[in-house]
This record gives structure tokens, sequence and C-alpha cells, in this order.
């Protein structure tokens, strides 16, 4: 090696990979055809996801439709400094905490429980005709669900307070009352989708080895005793994914389904970031104000969302249970 | 028809993995080549280069004498048949077969033809308007030969094809591809890790290792004349038995010691090959181990571990101090496990290798041609 | 467990009671459906009096017959129909090249090109920028501009790349053996390999656009142009939430209420009777996306 004198023969043979740029043309010229079909998702992606980034530099700006996002004058952090004075804004996180938290503890274990329930079920047809009746709310889009929920808690004609009044008590105009916004809120998002949810638990319940519970059956376990000592220990890395995801997704109320349902007598409780957003920019037209809302909101759940999935994905990789 | 296939320093790296190293070989139109060795011995990818399916990091590969360096896989003349067959679940037997020949400018009327054509060699007719899922596992080899046939390839690429098939099928169709390659005459490079395969199926086998050929040659070469103990250890089923053992010069006499206790003096001729070299490998076939004493053997003993009956024959496993022997002996044998037993080894046809590096230093060549 | 165990006498209660509390959670799940859809064909008088709880009470369809006189109702229903089928047409036609193309290891820069489409799902400018953004490409209030700026997801592309890469590698160089280039290749025979998956996510893009009002309520102007889902916000959402209108509906054959289940069953049939056949296509959208996730 050292001082050897490169013979001829062997310095010719190098120049294959002469240059970055040679490989790039070559590889240009080979897998055209790939970058062909890549390059109008990729436009899509520049246009839809990319461009409106740039424009995100109006939450530092005073936006004038006139003068638009480049031509707006740079204010600063002054939004951030008007949004964190905002008893409205800093209600709206907080709303958004509690409701993600409810929700959480509320409406996370139910697929949990109903993936378990089903996996109980031992008769082919009614196992599939009961998945297909719990999957079903999932697939009804959020307008009707409120219609429904509208329907059910009409204060005079409405199915609850018809029975209200049967009972002897006070119907209640629940829409109006911000102390039932959350229940109201979780209880059908549990209806749309506990059941759909389910099916990822039920796909890392097929995936145990069926030999463990003939072991225990041959050992004398019961079916309550299989589920606690084989099901649920099998399935608690994949809970804890799911959970660690969820996690990360605390700041992301969805605004398509409370825009529906809250109105301004329940924003106290109702009124979640996105709506805050909604309100402000596409109702109030305060388009550099809620952006800066919105830059505050997805660089928080960013940051949530990348820790979340470094966590899941050690969970997966070393199974921490 | 047939067309040679010349491999000059042919290496590929993947980063800085050499995964073919300056590989050379030569292959005479109509011959049968058969690449063995173990997994990630660079067997399949040397195949892959010559189909222009991986791109070569340097040297040459010439196909009918024109070089392909850079040409696509349909411009080099060559067909493979892939180890999962690689058949289109959403096409008939036909359109799998033709699916080749309709993407180029071919008329309905040749295609047809083309298809019987291949169709009447392997048999196939009666099933080309079925789908891959309705084929049983040979049938399917077949309609994969076939998708190669249509194409009229110079040279025929082979990965694997038979390593998804059962035990019978595999012989069967073994026996079949030897028949095509009979009538068809075209040049076949046939990658496998069996060397059964190799041995049944080639004009001459290229053993790899680690990315390097480590020998070539006919069957009965690689088989009576191995240049290492890897390729000794790889040929034959089962296996050339192969153990440490110590050289112990006394004066004109040179013996060596197996299994710590057995001593085996060694010929006039490997005392001068061995040349001093004391860390060796001694290597006898189970064909070579003797019950009875004959001219030119000489005894060892043993305890009977384990006997295999197969039928027709038995594999005796006898272990010798450290070291386990397997002999063959016949079906009858009235050989039994845990009995004391004197193994007689043909002086004449042992193998002594280098321990460092595998070499072989010495072999009797005129006792075993 | 595919065949049922011989279970003792405490198992077997044990599955009794596993069947009836399941029983219990499917019609929990069905009667919200049942009891709109009995609101729907009983008389304005027996809904607005509280008298329908769960079958209909004074059999009738004129509140039906009522929705479908509305013409926005139809023009609703043909938009939306319009935004599923083109829609879901782009989608795909944008998603399978591209995750074809990422799907190959050869692609150069295929890392940061995977990253550049992911990142949009981790962080993405949100609602406000992208809808300036709509109003500078002039796509606000305009068919095309639902059709388009929605085509696209990180999620399918993924999605569907994540099938792409677990097809066999020979399949792909059998048909270059056979001389195919890479288009040749994804229409030929990866595209047919991965039915299936197209399928899947045709179906996630589709009930996505069947369901989805937000943007175009925000988005389009011209009533004409307005999603079905649009219309039932304006007809059920907005009406009953300002309880003025109801007074002014009711007559004797149909009230608010009895309009407002005719209006979420008539919306909802399609999707009731379609649902039962591409179940298992969402089934299997959520193992695939379970994957690599």
């Amino acid at each position: 090696m050292s001082g050897a004198i490169e013979s001829p023969a062997t310095f010719v043979k190098q120049p294959v990979r002469a240059s970055k740029w040679g490989e790039v043309i070559e590889t240009m010229r080979r897998d055209w055809m790939l970058y062909a079909m890549l390059a109008p998702a990729l436009i899509w992606f520049l246009i839809f996801m990319y461009k409106p980034m740039y424009g995100l530099q109006i939450a530092f700006k005073h936006f004038s439709a006139f003068k638009g996002i480049e031509g707006s004058e740079w204010i600063g952090f002054a939004h951030f400094m008007t949004l964190f004075h905002s008893d409205q804004f800093l209600r709206a996180i907080s709303n958004t905490l509690v409701i993600s938290f409810y929700s959480l503890i509320l409406a996370a274990p139910v697929p949990i429980l109903l993936a378990l329930m089903i996996n109980e079920v031992h008769s082919k047809g009614f196992r599939k005709t009961v998945q297909t009746v719990l999957y079903l709310p999932h697939f009804i889009s959020v307008v009707i669900v409120a219609g429904i929920v509208i329907a059910f808690l009409s204060p005079t004609t409405g199915l609850v307070n018809t029975a209200l009044r049967a009972l002897g008590l006070e119907q209640v105009y629940f829409l109006t009352r911000p102390e039932w916004f959350r229940g109201i809120y979780i209880s059908s998002g549990i209806w749309k989708e506990a059941g759909f949810d389910s099916i990822i638990y039920l796909a890392a319940i097929m995936g145990i080895n069926p030999a463990l519970y003939e072991s225990a059956q041959v050992d004398g376990a019961t079916r309550w005793q299989m589920i606690w000592r084989i099901t649920v220990p099998c399935i608690l890395p994949t809970i804890a994914v799911l959970l660690v995801i969820r996690l990360g997704h605390i700041l992301e109320v969805g605004y398509e389904y409370i825009v529906l349902l809250y109105q301004p007598s329940t924003y106290e409780t109702a009124d979640v970031i996105s709506t805050y957003i909604y309100r402000l920019g596409l109702q109030g037209a305060r388009y550099d104000l809620a952006a800066a809302a919105g830059i505050f909101n997805a660089v928080v759940a960013l940051i949530l969302v990348l820790t979340a999935n470094k966590i899941s994905r050690r969970i997966t990789r070393t199974g921490v249970f | 028809m047939a067309a040679n296939v010349s491999l000059r320093n042919v290496a590929k790296h993947f980063g800085a993995v050499k995964v073919v190293d300056n590989i050379s070989l030569e292959i005479e139109p109509g011959e049968f080549v058969v690449l063995v060795g173990p997994s990630g011995c660079g067997k399949s990818t040397t195949l892959r280069l010559v189909a222009g399916l991986e791109q070569i990091s340097d040297g040459t590969i010439s196909i009918d004498n024109r070089v392909v360096n850079n040409l696509a896989p349909k411009d080099r003349g060559v067909a493979m048949v892939f180890q999962n067959y690689a058949l289109y679940p959403h096409l008939t037997v036909r359109d799998n077969i033709s699916f080749g020949l309709r993407l180029g400018r071919m008329s309905k009327a040749d295609i047809d033809a083309e298809v019987t054509r291949a169709a009447s060699i392997l048999e196939l007719g009666p099933l080309l308007d079925r789908r891959p899922s309705d084929l049983s596992g040979g049938q399917r080899q077949r309609v994969a030969m076939g998708r190669a046939i249509v194409r009229n390839p110079s040279v025929f690429l082979f990965d694997e094809p038979l390593s998804n098939l059962d035990a019978k099928l595999r012989t069967q169709m073994r026996a079949e591809i030897k028949r095509l390659h009979s009538r068809l005459r075209n040049t076949v490079i046939y990658v496998t890790h069996d060397q059964l395969e190799a041995m049944t199926l080639a004009d001459r086998i290229v053993v790899m290792r680690g990315g390097v050929i480590e020998q070539m040659g006919t069957p009965k070469e690689l088989f009576d004349a191995p240049v290492s103990s890897f390729v000794a250890g790889f040929m034959g089923s089962p296996p050339m038995n192969l153990t440490p053992c110590s050289v112990v010069s006394n004066g004109d006499a040179t013996s060596v010691t197996l299994g710590g206790t057995e001593k085996l003096s060694l010929p006039p001729a490997a005392r001068e090959a061995i040349n001093g070299t004391e860390q060796l490998t001694f290597g006898v076939r189970p064909e070579d181990i003797r019950l009875q004493p004959r001219e030119g053997t000489q005894p060892i003993n043993g305890l009977v571990e384990l006997v295999e009956p197969l039928g027709g024959e038995s594999l005796v496993h006898v272990r010798v101090g450290d070291d386990l022997f397997v002999m063959r002996a016949e079906g009858r044998t009235t050989v039994e496990s845990d009995r004391p037993i004197t193994l007689h080894l043909d002086m004449q046809r042992i193998y002594l290798f280098d321990r460092k590096g595998g070499r072989r230093v010495y072999h009797d060549m005129e006792a075993t041609s | 467990m595919i065949s049922t165990p011989i279970y003792s006498p405490g198992d077997r209660w044990f599955g009794r009671i596993n069947t009836a509390l399941l029983v219990v959670f499917a019609l929990c799940a069905l009667y919200p459906i049942v009891y709109v859809t009995s609101l729907s064909v009983s008389s304005g008088d027996a809904a607005t009096s509280g008298r329908v709880w769960l079958w209909p009470v004074e059999w009738t369809l004129s509140a039906h017959a009522h929705v479908l006189q509305d013409k926005l109702f139809w023009t609703s229903y043909a938009n939306t129909l319009f935004y599923t089928v083109v829609g879901t047409l782009t989608s795909l036609a944008l998603i399978i090249p591209a995750a074809y193309a990422l799907s190959k290891p050869r692609l150069m820069g295929r890392r940061w090109i995977g990253f550049f489409v992911a990142f949009t799902m981790w962080f993405n400018a949100g609602m406000i920028p992208f809808y300036l953004n709509l109003g500078d490409l002039d796509l606000l209030d305009s068919r095309w501009g639902i059709v388009i700026a929605f085509a696209v997801n990180a999620f399918n592309i993924i999605l569907m790349r994540n099938f792409f890469e677990s097809v066999s590698p020979s399949f792909e160089e059998a048909a270059r053996m056979d001389g195919a280039n890479d288009f040749q290749i994804l229409w030929q025979v990866y595209i047919p390999l991965a039915k299936p998956a197209i399928a899947t996510v045709a179906m996630l893009c589709a009930i996505a656009r069947w369901n989805g009002y937000f943007w175009a309520m925000v988005m389009l102007r011209d009533e004409n142009k307005i999603p079905l889902q649009v219309f039932l916000k304006k007809m059920i959402v907005d009406i009953n939430l300002t309880e003025e209108a109801a007074g002014a509906m009711a007559t004797q054959a149909y009230s608010l209420e009895t309009i407002t289940g005719a209006i979420i069953v008539l919306s909802m049939i399609p999707v009731v009777i379609v649902y039962p056949m591409i179940q298992k296509y969402f089934t299997k959208g959520v193992m695939m996306g379970g994957v690599k996730e």
C-alpha cells in the first residue's frame, strides 16, 4: 500500500464512477420513467403542501390582502404576543387538552374491550355480523352524526328530553349547555369510532400463536384466565404503541365535528385550538393571527408526534413489557 | 442458436462489499454450467450480472462474442427462470408464456406458433388456459421454463429453479431439465446450492465461495480432486470426512494421529508433499472406508455411535477419539450402535489439506483416476 | 382458534354473557340509525310529540317526498357523485405511479423523496395558509379545486408503497428480462397484482370524498357546486340549531324532525348498501397502515 506505484492498468479501471454527476446522469437516463411517475405527485406536494408552508410567514407579518403575502410588512412576534394575552386562545388550549385527556381515558379503552370480546366469539356468522354492525358508524359522515345527535337531544321533541319529561324531570337543551358538551362529544365519538378502532387490536390478537391457548387449555385455564394471562399481555405492546401515538396527537382535536356541534354558548368548553383558528381565520378573516395560532399548534404537535414516534419505535423494537 | 459466454475479471460491489470479486469464466456454446456454493457466495449475483439485472462494477461480460456490459437484459439474448417462477397470477398460462412476445412487435399468429411450440416441448398444452394458482409446483416450474423457451434465447439462466419443490418432484424436474437441455442444446448457466443437482446436471461445475471461484471442472474432477477442504466438504453426500490431524515425524516414517489416539502412517509421496506443514486436515470419503482390511488399508479403532439405515445402504457414524467418521456400509450390515469397531481406511485415496487456507497438499491422483 | 374448544360450564356461561353483551353493543351501534329511519317515515305529528322511539308511528313517506322534490338535494347528490368518482380516479392516477416509483430501491434520492412526502404527515402549514394558497391558485369556488386540492395524501402513498414493496422483485425482473419498461411493468404487472391494495386505497379515497364537508363548505360559494354533505349541513345543523324554521316548516304530514331524518336516511343509503361489500378493504387498509406506521 504505502508508496506503491499504481500501475496504469488499475488506474484505467477506476473512472467508472468518475464523478457524482456522471452517476446522476446515468441513473436519470436509466430511471427517467420512475421520475416521470413521481413528478405529478411531487408537484402536487409542492403546490398544496409546501407552498402554504412558505405562506406561513404571514404569522410574522401584518397581513394585507392588497399587499399580498410577500408585500405585507414584518412585525415579528406581535401576533404571538397577542395570542398569549388572549383568554380565548388560552381557553382553546386548555379545552383541547381536557377533551383529549377525557377521550384518552374514556374512549381509548373501548376498542380494546370490543376486540377482546369479539375474539371470544366462535360462531363465524355471529362474529362477522357483529363486526359489520360495529364498524358501520365509522362510515357515516360527521354531518350525519351531528344531525343524529341534534335529533336525539332536541329540547322539545328529542328522544332524550321526551324520556326526561316522562320521568317527570326537567328538560334540558343539552347543546347549549357547556357542561354537557364534552360528554356529548366523547360519547358520540365512541359510538362512531370505537368499533372500527378495534380492528387494529383484533389484528394484534389474531397474530398470537394459537398454541399458547391450546397449551393453556391443557393446563386447565379458564377463558377469563386466558384473556388476562395470554391475550392482554400479548397485545400490550400494541396497546402501548397506540397509546403513545394518541398522546402524540393530543393537540389535534378535529374541527370538522366540533364545528357542527358547538355554538357560542358552549364555546366555554367546546372551543378547541383548531376551531378557534377556523373562526378567527376563515370566519373572521384575521388570517395573520390565525396563522400564528396555527404555527404554534403545528410546531408543538410536531414535537409531540416526533417524541411519540421515538418512544413507540422503542417499544416495538425492544418490547418494553 | 447456442452462444458462448465469457466473463473476464468481473466484479460487483455493493458499497464496500465485494459480492463478486474478479471472476473469469469461459463457457462454451451449448455447455451446461452450474454455479454452486453456500448462500452469500455470489453465485446468484453472478447470474444476475450475466442477465443484466445488475450492473457490473468492473470487467467484461460477452455473450456470443459481443460485449454486453451496457446492454439491457432483453437485448442480451438470454432468458431466465426464477426461483419463485415469477408467474403473473392475473394471466393465464398462455399469456404468461407469451408476455415477452406481446411486448415486442410480433404478429399474433407468430406468437401463437411460439406458444404452441413451447407448450409441446414442455407438455403444457392442456394447461394453457389455466391460471398459475390452479397449477401444481411442477407445472408452474414448467410454465416458467416455457416463458424462457419462447424467447429463443441463446443462453438460459436458471436461478435455483428447483428449490421450491419437494424432494420427489425435484428429482423429476431435474431429469426434465436435463432432457430439455439435450434436446435444445442451448448454453445454460444454472445456479443452485444443492451439490447433487450440480453433480447430476452439469457439464462443468463452478464452485464459488466469498465472491471468488474456488474451483471449476467436471463433476468427476471436483469429486475426485477437490482443490480445497471447502470443495471436498461441499461435494458428495454424505460429504468427505474432514478432521484436523497432527503430524508425527519419526525418522523416515511420517504418520498422522486421528482423534488423538489412532495413528496412520503416510505414504512416502505424502511425506514429501507435506514438506514440514504441521497443521493439516485429514480427509477421507465415506466410500473409502471399509469394514474389512484390503490391500493398502490401515485400521483405526472407534465406537459406533449411530447407524442410519437408508435401505440399500447404511450410514455408520463412528466416533474416533474426538472425531466423527461416517462410512457407507451395505444395507444388511450387522453393525450395531455402542459397539467398538475397526475401520479400514483406503490410504491410497486419502486427502491432506493445509489447515490454514484449506488448500489441498496431498492426494494420489492416479489412485482415483 | 379455528374450531370451538370443549368448554367447562363456567366457560360456557362466560361465552353466553360475552355474546349477550356484544348483542347489546351492536344494538347500541344500530339504534341511532334505526331511530332516524323510523323518524323519517313517521308523521310529523308523531315525531314532534315524541311518540317515535323505535318503530315508525303513523307511517308516511311525505318527508322523503318533500326532500326528493328539492332540486338542490339532487344537485348536491350529483355533485357528490362527481367529486367521489372523479376525485378518486384523480387520486389513484397520482398515487399509484408515485408509490410504485418510491417502492423501487434503485430510485436515486429515494430516502429524500420519501421524507419529502412523509414530512407532510407530521407537519403541515395548517388551515389558513392552505386556504390562502387556494385563493392564490384561483381554486376557491371551483369544482376542480375540490378535486385536485385533496387528491393526494402522504398516508395513501405510503400505504400503496408498502404494498408494492411487498411484491417479490422477481416479478419486475422477469418482465424486464422480457423487455418491459417501467411504464409497462407498472401497468401490466404491478397494477394487476396490486388490485386488492388499489381497491383499498380507492375505497379510502372514495369514502373520504363522500363524507367530506368541511373544505367544500369553506371553498364553495355557488350552491350548484356543493356536495351532499354541505347540503345536509345546511338543512340539518344550521336550521335545527337556529330553531326558527322549525315551526314554519311543520305541517301535519312532516316536521323538521322527519325531514331531518329523511335527509339523513337518503344520504346514508348508498353508504349502508355499499359498505358491507367494501368492509374488508377497510379492514385491510388498517392492517396495511399498521405494518410500517
